[in-house]
């Protein structure tokens, strides 16, 4: 449902992404990953909109993504980013009901239908006690919760995620993984962007290794010593215990 | 309607109502529907100036919470970011050269203080771009050199002008009602309607464009574009008002804070109090500016100013300690 071909992308003469091929089905479930300053977060800017000077075709269910208007997109895809943004007092029920706003118009505000679906996620993530807290007063963990939440409501088939787990402490990161792989279960397409490969690898099916803006590797999840070093440049090993597979930096 | 609200709507026109019957001159309640001096005072000169004063005070408060939330910050105000000073000074050119020229039926001066403000957000933006970031920092040192620049552009012009000229512009510079009609006041109520029903229509847009760029991005609003809209919007409000009132501060500062305060909750009830105070706010500020010192006038800008400055300073505090 989401097919780049030959995306590049450059800063003046500095390269960030050079001749991109991915293709993304529903439902998957994608971990991108590579070091900082691969090119991971602006992937990420360029398939929501953000940037929009790059070269190459992008397409969501066969439509150009630059043929789409910026609410046309905010039903198909929503982005969560490794920091947010917010300063000024607002309340989780006011982000929330944020996700409807690509269902709303100049004259027609949310409606009684936008609110029931508030309602529903509000339950489903268990957001009750939070609805008149200002976000800036809760924790990582919460807020990260409350977008996953809002981009549940904005009813998107593709979610992304930048380094969700960053400075989330091992029971956020717990909550967070369970909700992901329930929305995935769902249907949704989940895509997360880490360098921390060792915490996701597990819940993901496909993975990509992104470095200094080229496509190492893409498809399905394999450990694989010889991609992994060439992404970091540092040796990685697996066990697999009970099942469960482990990744861990072997030095 | 909210219970809260409808006491400060009664209130509120309560205010409006009484007002123009007390001042200096005391208006003989019996001769209000005769050809006197007391109903003249009444009708052409108090009534039309209450509601200016409102008119004016609901327009500066609602451009501060819009300019507020398009920056992310509380301290963004027309005020602050020499948006109004840059309005003055095209106003205090318009003056000096006699603009007696109309555009699209609008009088040049409306025009030059347009421009002026336009300049002052385009250079505002310019800086927010070039360093990206739109801190505090940026954003009140930007406004402080603008206001250096169009302060002294305006003693500039002033200087150049004649002894009697350069009183009348510096008491419009410290704000003030000027004496208006009911010929300008129909002008102004159709663009404050306008103004009103515009923000109330754009309210979650706003909210959505203080959660962050790119916030807003993935919930579908393109905030580039909105933000230039809004800005043009703005400043073509604020050059029309300074126009009429001089570059009054702080109202825009106060009023949203205040209502931030009451209720960080919900925008709604937000934009509502902050339509309804503002413009309270300013006309009572007037009635004290008119009736304090009798018989002399204080210019209400002044008093604002007295006001706003100490808030100013707290608000700065509470920021810099939250996010130092």
């Amino acid at each position: 449902m989401i097919e780049i071909k030959n995306l590049s992308f450059q800063i003046k003469s500095k390269k960030i992404l050079n001749n991109i091929n991915l293709k993304i089905k529903k439902s998957d479930f994608w971990l991108i990953f590579g070091p900082n300053g691969a090119g991971k977060t602006t992937l990420f800017k360029i398939l929501t909109g953000l940037i929009g000077n790059y070269k190459g075709e992008i397409h969501i269910d066969t439509e150009n993504i630059k043929k789409k208007s910026r609410k046309e997109m905010a039903k198909k895809i929503s982005y969560l980013p490794q920091f947010d943004e917010f300063s000024l007092p607002l309340s989780v029920k006011e982000i929330l009901l944020a996700g409807r706003y690509p269902y709303t118009s100049f004259f027609k505000d949310y409606s009684t239908k936008d609110y029931a679906i508030l309602n529903e996620a509000v339950e489903q993530f268990g957001l009750g006690d939070f609805l008149n807290r200002d976000i800036n007063t809760l924790s990582g963990g919460e807020r990260k919760k409350v977008l996953l939440a809002s981009a549940f409501i904005q009813d998107v088939s593709i979610i992304l995620l930048d380094e969700p787990f960053t400075f989330l402490d091992p029971q956020a990161v717990s909550n967070l993984k369970k909700n992901l792989v329930t929305l995935n279960k769902g249907g949704k397409t989940i895509i997360i962007i880490s360098h921390h490969i060792e915490t996701l690898f597990s819940m993901v099916n496909k993975t990509a290794a992104l470095k200094s803006g080229h496509i190492i590797y893409s498809g399905d999840k394999v450990f694989d010593r010889d991609i992994l070093a060439k992404t970091y440049g540092i040796k990685f090993n697996h066990l697999v215990l009970e099942n469960r597979e482990i990744i861990f930096i072997d030095e | 309607m909210n219970k809260k609200y409808l006491l400060l709507l009664i209130i509120g026109l309560a205010m409006v109502m009484l007002l123009p019957f007390i001042g200096i001159i005391k208006i003989n309640l019996a001769s209000l529907f005769e050809n006197s001096n007391s109903s003249f005072i009444f009708w052409q000169i108090r009534i039309p100036r209450t509601l200016l004063g409102f008119i004016a005070g609901s327009s500066l408060a609602l451009a501060g919470l819009i300019f507020q939330n398009i920056f992310k910050n509380s301290l963004a105000t027309p005020y602050t970011l020499g948006i109004s000073s840059g309005a003055s000074a095209g106003i205090v050119l318009g003056i000096k050269l006699n603009l007696s020229m109309t555009f699209l039926g609008l009088s040049g001066l409306y025009i030059l203080g347009f421009a002026g403000a336009l300049i002052s957000i385009g250079v505002i933006l310019g800086i927010a771009r070039i360093v990206k970031s739109y801190s505090i920092y940026t954003l009140l040192m930007s406004g402080v050199a603008l206001n250096f620049l169009f302060s002294s552009l305006i003693v500039l012009i002033q200087y150049l002008f004649d002894f009697t000229q350069t009183i009348s512009i510096l008491r419009w510079l410290m704000g003030g009602m000027t004496p208006i009609g009911y010929r300008e006041l129909l002008f102004l109520f159709p663009l404050y309607i306008f103004f009103i029903l515009g923000t109330y229509f754009l309210k979650n847009e706003l909210l959505i464009a203080s959660a962050g760029e790119e916030f807003a991005y993935s919930k579908g609003l393109d905030i580039r574009k909105f933000r230039i809209i809004i800005f043009v919007a703005v400043s073509f409000m604020i050059g029309i008002l300074v126009s009429f009132v001089g570059p009054i501060g702080f109202i825009g500062l106060i009023v949203p804070h205040t209502a931030r305060l009451l209720f960080k909750r919900d925008f709604k009830s937000m934009l509502g109090f902050t339509i309804i105070s503002g413009g309270l706010l300013l006309t009572l500020t007037d009635f004290l500016a008119r009736t304090l010192i009798p018989p002399a006038e204080i210019p209400v800008g002044i008093i604002t100013s007295l006001m706003g400055a100490p808030f100013f300073l707290f608000v700065l505090i509470t920021n810099l300690r939250k996010n130092g």
